[in-house]
């Protein structure tokens, strides 16, 4: 029989992701993270657990290079894939917010500079305003952009807080609420679908369990 | 310049080129089967039947163009309008005007290597039965199969369960795109979110929140889908689909279709049935259709309809992933090299081999194209006339000679 592929975010969510599915009963007992390995198997091989980078997920998905993926949502919004997304699995919760330094005012009638790792997000946030905006891709520390007149504000997300009040920024607003979400291919979810959906019940099982 | 050119996904090389006819051949013959005749709608289309066809095609999407009069023309944006304009423009529709396929070229704005998609499909303008849904999709099916593929679904919903359903509830334009995008997604985790802050009767939110999960096995959709339609209309399509079921068992289908009424299309015009096909390891579907009744009467017909369309490049690309294709014929079967004195042999030869239907290249010994690439080659050289190939080689004196030895199958 083929493998349910899954496709597993690397970094903070990799434990929790693990520990639930060791929950579901699902283990994959060479999985260790700090291994150069990409590719697992689990115990009944019947799944294939790919580990990939956490943008990557939805491509990975999209594409049916991966019939499941386990990735926030702030990856899924801003990568656009034409996917299901059909579980929140209600761990690595954080936000989507706009920040900037005290003051600043944003619907002053002037385009406003944006900086952000998710430019996507950050458009459609504020088309849906009706702000112009110019936005900068950066790929890491955006808090500094403002500080250092890069741009007028960043969107980014926020686990606590912490980093931007250290760098003396503020929320302006809360665009979203994001956590680890569970999205499927689509023709995955077509052709194998008596699979996945045990799959998914047996995921939703134990996250009762862990409640 | 020239680069860009060759960067842009349209330009095939020769073997897909070949490999797509091939599959173009497998579909018409396959419509031709069920009685579709082939049609072909012009490239260039006034704009103005665009802009009054309300809603269906994005005018920011479509490939204007000018005249030099200043007419405003577009290039083909859709196939099904042109197709459906055509039909209802006829006073009287012959019975074989009922069933017409194409393969045609789709235009729309995008970035280079998607703004032209090749579509083959199939429009029906018969009467509006169980009947003919169901033989539809089994010409998709058929279709399919015929290509070669084992693994895939037809995900069927209906595109008037949801639309009743949003006639009980009062949203904004923005608001219904957005419930649409969380039902399209499956997004059991966000819709009850979204819906608690809008204004709704509990009724209608209950049933809302059961849109995206009435997929799966068909007789337990349709029965859930029962229990959560709230109104006559709605009962109606759940027995739209019941009937369409028991059809498609006569043609053997079950294990090839799924039902999904959360199954949103992004052509309004579809009215009632609708459905795509998905195959293994490939995220889109190949195939996108479903019953369209009102599209005729903007151009003032009643005229019920129902087509499907396969996206080619999609076909194509899958195919070759999963090795679908047989091993195509090489562009030449035989080469013939002469020598000057003996040319007119060595034409003679060719010509002969050529109305045979053979596939022959005809050059002279020492030229450029002297690098044997067919699988036979045969020589008119000064001493003597050979042919030959990988394994062996043999002399001969005439053409006859020749002939029959490819008829002993040399």
């Amino acid at each position: 029989m083929s493998y349910l592929t899954l496709a597993m975010a690397k970094g903070r969510t990799a434990d929790q992701t693990i520990k639930l599915l060791e929950t579901a009963e699902i283990h994959f007992p060479a999985f260790n993270k700090k291994s150069r390995k990409l590719i697992f198997y689990d115990e009944t091989d019947s799944f294939k657990l790919v580990y990939v980078k956490a943008i990557d997920v939805p491509t990975y998905v999209e594409k049916g290079a991966a019939d499941i993926g386990i990735v926030g949502k702030d990856n899924i919004a801003e990568a656009q894939a034409d996917v299901y997304e059909m579980m929140d699995l209600r761990f690595g919760t954080c936000q989507f917010v706009l920040a900037g330094l005290p003051n600043t005012a944003v619907d002053s009638g002037k385009k406003l500079t944006v900086a952000s790792k998710y430019p996507a997000v950050t458009k459609a946030y504020f088309q849906k305003k009706g702000i112009p905006m110019e936005t900068i891709k950066l790929n890491g520390s955006v808090e500094l952009a403002p500080l250092i007149g890069l741009s007028d504000v960043i969107v980014d997300i926020v686990e606590t807080g912490t980093t931007l009040r250290e760098n003396g920024l503020k929320v302006i607003d809360t665009i979203e609420a994001i956590s680890t979400r569970l999205i499927v291919n689509k023709a995955s979810f077509a052709t194998k679908s008596e699979r996945i959906h045990l799959f998914l019940e047996k995921l939703n099982r134990a996250l009762e369990v862990r409640m | 310049m020239l680069q860009d050119v060759f960067h842009t996904s349209n330009t095939l090389s020769l073997d897909d080129y070949q490999k797509k006819e091939y599959l173009l051949a497998k579909m018409k013959d396959r419509f031709a089967t069920y009685g579709y005749r082939q049609i072909q709608t012009p490239a260039f289309e006034p704009y103005d039947l665009y802009q009054t066809s309300t809603g269906m095609i994005h005018p920011e999407k479509m490939v204007k163009v000018i005249d030099p009069a200043g007419k405003v023309f577009v290039l083909r944006p859709d196939v099904t309008i042109p197709i459906t304009r055509r039909a209802a423009a006829g006073n009287q529709l012959d019975w074989d005007d009922e069933r017409l396929f194409y393969i045609s070229t789709v235009f729309r704005n995008a970035s280079f290597d998607q703004g032209e998609q090749m579509q083959a499909g199939i429009e029906n303008f018969g009467l509006k039965t169980d009947e003919l849904d169901a033989e539809v999709i089994a010409l998709a099916i058929h279709t399919l199969q015929d290509l070669g593929f084992e693994q895939f679904k037809l995900e069927i919903g209906h595109a008037g369960f949801f639309k009743e359903l949003l006639k009980q509830i009062e949203l904004s334009k923005q608001e219904i795109e957005q419930l649409q995008a969380i039902i399209q997604a499956k997004n059991v985790s966000e819709i009850e979110a979204f819906l608690e802050n809008l204004p709704i009767q509990p009724e209608s939110k209950k049933s809302l929140l059961q849109i995206p999960l009435l997929y799966g096995d068909p007789e337990k959709v349709i029965k859930h889908a029962e229990s959560v339609a709230l109104n006559n209309q709605m009962q109606e399509k759940v027995t739209d689909l019941h009937s369409l079921l028991e059809g498609l068992k006569l043609y053997d289908a079950e294990q090839f279709i799924s039902f999904d009424l959360g199954l949103i299309n992004h052509m309004n015009y579809y009215s009632d049935i609708i459905f795509q096909g998905f195959v293994e390891n490939y995220g889109k579907p190949v195939l996108m259709g479903g019953r369209y009744d009102q599209l005729a009467e903007q151009f003032e017909r009643a005229l019920p309809a129902i087509g499907f369309a396969f996206d080619i490049a999609a076909v194509l690309q899958v195919m070759s992933q999963q090795s679908l294709f047989p091993v195509m014929d090489p562009a030449v079967d035989i080469q013939i090299l002469y020598t000057e004195s003996k040319r007119r042999e060595a034409l003679s030869c060719g010509q002969a081999l050529r109305s045979q239907g053979v596939r022959v290249r005809i050059d002279p010994i020492g030229g450029e194209a002297n690098n044997q690439t067919a699988a036979n080659v045969i020589y008119y050289k000064e001493s003597q006339n050979l042919i030959a190939n990988e394994k062996t080689s043999r002399a001969f004196f005439s053409q006859a000679e020749l002939l029959d030895l490819f008829k002993e199958g040399f």
